[in-house]
C-alpha cells in the first residue's frame, strides 16, 4: 500500500513539548516536511528564539541552535554571512521579536539578510506564563494586563505591515494555522520564502497567526474561533509584498 | 639617548602630521618611538596637541609629562605648556603666532613659519618649515632622512612633494644660515 | 622583517585577521573606532565578512552565530557596549563558543570618558557576564604586545573553545609605535563539535545543536562541573606575568597596560636615585598572578603601590589577595583620561618611601 501521510524524515522521534491545542506544532510539521522536501536537512540550521518557539529543538532534527531572547536574526546573520552555503531560517514568537528583538529584526530585514524569517504570533508571552505581548489585542486579558489590554499599555503592533516599509525585504506574508486550508496556505508561504533564500533572492518574513488556549483560558477549538473572531480582524492576511518573481 | 618631546598648536596647523612624520622616521631607521595623540571631544577645530618619545631602547611612559623638547604653534599653546618643559630644554616656536617663552632658562628656536610657508606659496606647509628647523636643530634626523620619510608616509602627486620637500629645506636653511639669531635664551 | 609605525587600534585589527579572524561585528564607540573601520575594509579583501552591528547586542550575537559555525570571530567595544554584550558573553562562556572580544577601555561609570582608562578591571576578571564564569583576559603595555595577544587570542580561544578578552586601554589604542605584524595564517572554518548536541537532539547525536539550557538538573550540574574543571586548566597553564627589576626590589609597582609602561619610566627614574623600585605587570589579568605576590619577600620588600588609571582602586584586591597582609599596599590612580606621568608616579612612591614604608 502506498503511504500518502507520514511523519517528516527530519523531524525527530520524541513527543513535543507543546501543550494540547497549541499551533506551535503545525508549524513545526510544515517546516520539516519543507525540509524533506527541499531536500535540505543536512546543510539546515535552525535559529530559535527564548520562549514556546525554542522547543522546535525537540522536533527539528537539522542542526540547530537557540539563540538569545530577540537576538535570532542577529545570530542568523552571523551564521549566513560567514557560512553563506548553509540554509538558515529563524523561527521567533511574538515577545521574542515584536519586544526584546525588534531591533534586530528591523535590522536584520533591512539589511536584506538571505534568511528566512517564520514569526508565530499568538499574542501573548507563552512559556513565560501569559504575560501580555506587543501582539496583545487590545482588551485581551494576560496576566500582567488582568483587565484587559489598555492603551496606556500601548496598541498591537503589526510586524509585517512595519517591515513593510523597508525597502530590502523579498518577500512578507501573514497565514494563519487555525484551519486545513489556511494550514495548506502557511505552507505554500514558507516554501516561497524557503526557495527564495536557496535562490539568493534575499529576506522573506512569514508572519503565523497562531493560538494558547493554555494562556488565553480557553478549550482549543474555543481558542481557533478566538482567533478566527478577533484575531484576524486585527491582523488581516494576506502578502504584504512579493518579490519572490523577480531575478535573484 | 631619548627624547620626550611635546607638540601643540590649533587643530588644523598641521600639529599631529609633524608629530606621527617624527614617529614615522623613527620606525624607518630602527628607532623606538611612540606617538600619543590628545583631541578634545570636537570633530573639529580646538587645540591639537600630541607627545612623541623617541629613543634607543624600549619607551617605557609614552606620556610625557615634563618634555626635554616643546614644538609650540601658537600662543594658546606657549601659555599653557611653558611651565612643564624641563630646564635647559628646547623649545621651537611658530614666532609668527606666538611670543617667546618668560622663563630664560631655555634655549628657544624661533621660526616665522607661516611668513616663510605663505612666501613660498604653500600656506598649508608652515608645519613642515617647522620640522625642517627642528631636524636642523636637533640632528634627530637628516634633511635626507625626513624627505625619505615624507614621501612614504604622504605619498601623493610629486609636484606636492616638490613643495613639501621645499618647505623642510626652507626650514633647515632657516636655521642653518642664522646659527645663533634664531635663539633667545 | 621591518617593522612599521602603526596606531594601536589598527595593528590589533590587522594582527587580528593575521591571526585567523574571518568574521568580525560591532557597533561604533570610542576609543575603538578605528577597529571596525578598518575591518570593515579589510575583512573583505580576504574572504571574510563585517557587519555593523544594529547595537553591540545584535553585534555579539552575530559573532555567537559566526563562532557557532565555525568562523574565527572577533568583536571589539569599550566598557559600556562590553556591559551591553554581557548576556552574549555569558553565552559564550556557556555554549562554550570560542571568540575573540577586545575591550579598548575609556573612563567610567556610565557613560564615563572617552578618553583612555583602565576601568573595566572588575568586570573583566570577576563579572563579564551573569551566571558564573570565568575568562582568559589578556592585558596587553605595549602595540608589539597587543599585537601579539591578539593573535594568540584566538589560538587560545580555539584550543579551549571558549571567549578570550583582550583588555587594552585607550591609550595603546590611540598610541603609535613601531610594531613588527606576524604572519598571515589560512585558518578554515572548522565545526567543533559541542557538547549540548546529544542532549538536544538525543535520536541523532550528529547534529550540531546549541543552546545554554539544560533542562535535565544532572546533566546541568555535570557541565557546570566540566566548565570549573576547564577554567582549572586556563588558570594554570595560561597564567602570564612579567616580574622587571624584582630581584632586589625595595618597593614594588604592582600595574597593568599602560600604567605599567609608566611604571618602568618610573622605576629607571628611581634607580638612577639609588632606590630599587620593581614591578610585577600582569600579562594575564585572568588568571591572575598571585604567586608574583605570595613570593615577595616581606622583610626585604617595604611597600607596595598599586597603579592604575581608575579611581577608585580597582585591582587592589588581587594584590592583597597575593600578600595576605604581609606588606603595606598604598594605591594610586588617575581617571577621565588623564594619565600620570612617570614623575608624577615617582613623587608618589617617594612619599610613602618617606613616611609609611619607612
Amino acid at each position: 500500500m502506498e503511504k500518502i501521510y507520514k511523519r517528516p524524515e527530519s523531524m525527530q522521534k520524541r513527543a513535543t513539548g507543546y501543550c494540547p491545542g497549541c499551533l506551535h506544532g503545525v508549524a513545526n510539521k510544515i517546516i520539516c516536511g519543507l525540509v524533506d522536501e527541499f531536500g535540505i536537512a543536512d546543510n539546515t540550521v535552525a535559529v530559535q528564539p527564548i520562549g514556546c518557539g525554542a522547543l522546535l529543538c525537540w522536533t527539528i532534527d537539522t542542526d540547530q541552535i537557540i539563540s538569545l531572547h530577540g537576538r535570532a536574526p542577529a545570530t542568523a546573520t552571523g551564521i549566513k554571512r560567514s557560512a553563506p552555503e548553509k540554509f538558515v531560517f529563524v523561527y521567533q514568537g511574538d515577545g521574542d521579536l515584536a519586544s526584546i528583538g525588534l531591533a534586530e529584526i528591523m535590522h536584520c530585514a533591512n539589511r536584506g539578510e538571505n534568511l528566512t524569517v517564520i514569526f508565530i504570533n499568538n499574542s501573548i508571552f507563552g512559556m513565560t506564563g501569559g504575560q501580555m505581548a506587543p501582539t496583545t489585542l487590545m482588551g485581551q486579558k494576560a496576566t500582567t494586563a488582568q483587565d484587559g489590554r489598555t492603551p496606556l499599555q500601548g496598541y498591537p503592533m503589526h510586524m509585517c505591515e512595519i517591515i513593510n516599509q523597508l525597502t530590502a525585504p523579498v518577500y512578507i506574508e501573514r497565514c494563519a494555522l487555525d484551519s486545513p486550508a489556511h494550514v495548506l496556505a502557511a505552507e505554500k508561504a514558507i516554501r516561497k520564502g524557503f526557495r527564495n533564500q536557496l535562490e539568493h533572492k534575499g529576506f522573506s518574513f512569514i508572519e503565523l497567526l497562531s493560538n494558547c488556549p493554555t494562556n488565553w483560558g480557553m478549550s482549543p477549538v474555543k481558542s481557533l474561533e478566538f482567533m478566527r473572531n478577533e484575531t484576524m480582524k486585527e491582523f488581516p492576511l494576506g502578502a504584504f509584498r512579493d518579490r519572490s518573481a523577480e531575478e535573484a | 639617548m631619548e627624547r620626550r618631546m611635546k607638540l601643540a598648536g590649533f587643530g588644523g596647523q598641521g600639529v599631529m602630521l609633524v608629530g606621527k612624520i617624527l614617529g614615522y622616521a623613527a620606525s624607518d631607521h630602527n628607532k623606538f618611538a611612540t606617538f600619543l595623540p590628545s583631541y578634545g571631544t570636537q570633530q573639529r577645530g580646538g587645540t591639537a596637541m600630541c607627545t612623541v618619545v623617541v629613543s634607543d631602547e624600549e619607551v617605557g611612559s609614552p606620556v610625557v609629562g615634563f618634555p626635554d623638547t616643546m614644538i609650540i604653534f601658537n600662543q594658546a599653546s606657549m601659555d599653557a605648556y611653558e611651565d612643564q618643559i624641563q630646564p635647559g630644554g628646547w623649545v621651537f616656536m611658530n614666532s609668527n603666532a606666538t611670543r617667546p617663552p618668560r622663563r630664560t632658562d631655555l634655549n628657544v628656536v624661533a621660526v616665522p613659519i607661516d611668513d616663510m610657508a605663505r612666501d613660498m606659496g604653500n600656506r598649508k606647509a608652515s608645519n613642515l618649515v617647522m620640522l625642517g628647523a627642528f631636524c636642523q636643530k636637533t640632528g634627530l634626523f637628516t634633511e635626507e632622512e625626513i624627505v625619505h620619510t615624507l614621501h612614504h608616509v604622504l605619498g601623493g602627486k610629486p609636484e606636492m612633494m616638490a613643495l613639501n620637500e621645499a618647505a623642510i629645506h626652507a626650514g633647515v636653511e632657516y636655521v642653518a644660515e642664522r646659527k645663533q639669531e634664531v635663539l633667545y635664551g | 622583517m621591518s617593522k612599521l609605525f602603526l596606531k594601536g587600534n589598527e595593528a590589533v585589527a590587522e594582527a587580528a585577521v593575521r591571526g585567523g579572524c574571518r568574521f568580525f561585528a560591532g557597533y561604533p564607540i570610542t576609543p575603538q573606532n578605528e577597529i571596525p573601520e578598518y575591518l570593515s575594509k579589510r575583512l573583505p579583501e580576504v574572504g571574510g565578512a563585517f557587519v555593523q552591528g544594529e547595537s553591540e547586542l545584535a553585534s555579539i550575537n552575530m559573532v555567537i552565530g559566526a563562532s557557532y559555525i565555525g568562523t574565527r570571530a572577533m568583536t571589539s567595544s569599550s566598557g559600556p557596549g562590553l556591559s551591553l554584550m554581557a548576556e552574549g558573553l555569558s553565552t559564550l562562556a556557556a555554549t562554550p563558543f570560542p571568540a575573540v572580544i577586545l575591550n579598548v577601555m575609556r573612563g567610567g561609570p556610565g557613560t564615563g570618558a572617552i578618553q583612555g582608562a583602565q576601568m573595566d578591571y572588575l568586570q573583566a576578571t570577576k563579572a563579564p557576564g551573569h551566571g558564573g564564569f570565568r575568562m582568559l583576559a589578556y592585558a596587553p603595555s605595549t602595540i608589539q604586545e597587543a599585537v601579539d595577544l591578539v593573535y594568540k587570542a584566538f589560538d587560545k580561544a580555539w584550543e579551549y573553545k571558549a571567549p578570550t578578552l583582550l583588555l587594552m586601554d585607550g591609550c595603546i589604542g590611540s598610541l603609535m609605535e613601531p610594531v613588527e605584524l606576524p604572519p598571515m595564517r589560512d585558518v578554515k572554518r572548522e565545526e567543533y563539535p559541542l557538547y549540548t548536541s546529544p542532549h538536544l537532539n538525543p535520536g541523532n547525536p550528529k547534529r550540531r545543536c546549541s543552546a545554554t539550557m539544560i533542562t535535565n538538573e544532572r546533566d546541568h550540574e555535570e557541565w557546570n562541573r566540566v566548565q570549573a574543571a576547564r577554567y582549572e586548566t586556563i588558570a594554570k597553564n595560561e597564567l602570564q606575568v612579567e616580574e622587571y627589576m624584582l630581584e632586589d626590589a625595595e618597593y614594588v609597582i604592582v600595574a597593568y597596560g599602560t600604567s605599567a609602561r609608566v611604571a618602568k619610566s618610573t622605576i629607571r627614574q628611581l634607580r638612577g636615585k639609588g632606590l630599587r623600585v620593581g614591578l610585577i605587570r600582569p600579562i594575564t589579568v585572568w588568571p591572575f598572578p598571585y604567586e608574583s605576590l605570595k613570593k615577595l619577600d616581606e622583610t626585604k620588600v617595604k611597600g607596595i603601590l598599586c597603579l592604575e588609571l581608575s579611581i577608585p582602586a580597582l585591582m587592589v584586591e588581587d594584590v592583597d589577595h597575593g600578600v595576605q597582609g604581609r606588606i603595606p599596599i598604598a594605591t594610586y590612580g588617575r581617571s577621565a583620561g588623564i594619565v600620570f606621568s612617570s614623575e608624577e608616579v615617582a613623587e608618589q612612591l617617594e612619599s610613602h618611601i618617606d613616611t609609611d614604608w619607612k
